[in-house]
């Protein structure tokens, strides 16, 4: 039968305190012979083939040590790394920031060149949204009766070579935000004009995005000089008669596009327009709050 | 008996020189290992154990330190003899048994080391050798001595349940 024998150390200063006393008495011998001179040549050959060894773990260990440094060299390097990306992150966000205000500035440049080469005040601010739908061309504009703006006012915006353009007008204003009635919906009608040397051909600018083309100038006189090419202003009657309604706020003479066809319809001549700005596609756009025609 | 002895030199002068050549060196400071093995054992085996533990490990040492033969080995017998015989009487259970047995050691062991430099070398400045020997040997000794302790404890328990015998 097996079984496990229960272990107990057996006190070992009684075993024998004889052996401990006999060590010390040998390690005391050896000191004293040693001292002596006895045991030199020994211990010379003793470290003759010890030394080697030695020489041998020490280069171990210094390679280990080296191995163990390099470890903490790779905590450092990790650590810069981190240190680094930190910095890096924060430097994009500064190039961000740096990058928006560029933006902003290039706008506000837009801005002042508008305002020096056009007798108007702008208020610019971004698109930031279209109607869902696809009925209606109205889109929200982020600046509102806190800002100034009321219902009426002309919107422009610029693309590409192209003049500043009318885009639409504010049809209803909140405190911070504003719908914009674009150009190339079919409800919108804004009096328009086309000079023709010392002529002014008038008629009404509508928008015929739902009919398939953009734009068209009717109510206009079959006689009129139209031709492919001319440019079509705002007319802004209501303006100039200063009536009390709110297409009084949409000055004269803002850009609106070119002539692409002249059609007879009737005793009516109708002018199909390019406008000189997609109004889908503008997400800047300013409002004319003030137009003072004597500076022009 | 003599081929347990001969294994026992050849592992402790093993120890000997990666405690001259390997161990790193905290704050300068080398690390005891023959020391705290010595005590260790004598912490479990008892004092004779120990004693020949520390004999063989200071010849070793002697051998790779290039020291007088003998020194080493009467330092480590001083400290581990002592140590181990004080605390010993304390009982095992007890955490503090072997870092207070290693502080005593260590303690011992430069105290005769130091007596013996004079004696042999050079009068030896005690109030530096304290400084720069004796204070940090012994604090550096003291933390791994409750590890290394518990490990000779585990190998202890290990092997006395590995003792089958038949019983009849």
């Amino acid at each position: 039968m097996l079984r496990d024998r229960p272990y107990c150390l057996s006190p070992p200063a009684r075993r024998s305190p004889m052996l401990v006393i006999l060590l010390v008495l040998i390690a005391a011998v050896l000191l004293a012979a040693d001292y002596a001179g006895l045991l030199g040549p020994l211990r010379l050959h003793a470290h003759a083939i010890i030394s080697p060894v030695l020489v041998r773990m020490q280069q171990a260990g210094a390679w280990v040590e080296s191995l163990i440094s390099q470890a903490g060299d790779d905590q450092a390097l990790l650590a810069e790394l981190e240190a680094l990306r930190a910095e890096n992150a924060d430097l994009k966000a500064r190039l961000i920031q740096a990058e928006a205000l560029e933006f902003e500035n290039a706008r506000l440049r837009e801005q002042v060149r508008i305002e020096q080469a056009y007798p108007w005040k702008l208020l610019g601010a971004d698109v930031i949204a279209l109607t869902p739908d696809t009925g209606r061309r109205l889109v929200l504009f982020a600046a509102g009766t806190d800002q100034g703006v009321r219902p009426g006012m002309a919107v422009i915006a610029r693309e590409g070579s192209n003049p500043p353009a009318l885009i639409g007008i504010v049809e209803e204003a909140g405190p911070r935000t504003a719908s914009v009635l674009l150009i190339t919906d079919y409800s919108s009608a804004i009096s328009a004009q086309v000079y023709r040397g010392t002529d002014v051909v008038r008629g009404v600018i509508q928008g015929q995005w739902q009919r398939g083309s953009r734009l068209i100038l009717h109510l206009v006189a079959r006689e009129a000089p139209l031709a492919v090419g001319d440019t079509v202003l705002t007319a802004g009657l209501s303006a100039e008669l200063a009536l009390n309604l709110p297409r009084a706020a949409v000055p004269p003479n803002v850009p609106i596009g070119v002539i692409e066809i002249v059609q007879d319809i009737g005793r009516d001549r109708i002018a199909g327009i390019r406008p000189f700005v997609d109004p889908d596609r503008v997400r800047y756009a300013w409002v004319i709050l003030t137009s003072d025609e004597s500076k022009k | 008996m003599i081929m347990h002895d001969v294994a026992l030199f050849a592992a402790l002068f093993v120890v000997a020189l990666v405690q001259t050549a390997l161990l790193p060196r905290p704050f300068d400071v080398p690390i005891n290992l023959t020391l705290l093995l010595a005590v260790c054992h004598g912490l479990i085996a008892g004092t004779t154990s120990a004693a020949r533990w520390a004999f063989y490990g200071g010849l070793a040492l002697d051998l790779c330190a290039m020291t007088f033969i003998g020194t080493h080995a009467l330092a480590l017998l001083a400290g581990v003899i002592v140590s181990t015989a004080l605390v010993s009487r304390l009982s095992r259970e007890n955490w503090l048994v072997p870092i207070l047995g290693v502080a005593i050691g260590t303690i011992l062991y430069h105290a005769v080391y130091a007596l013996f430099l004079t004696l042999i070398v050079a009068p030896v400045d005690l109030q530096g050798y304290a400084l720069a020997a004796l204070v940090p040997d012994t604090l550096i000794a003291m933390i791994p001595a409750l590890p290394l302790y518990l490990v000779f404890r585990w190998n202890e328990d290990r092997v006395r349940r590995r003792v089958p015998v038949d019983v009849y």
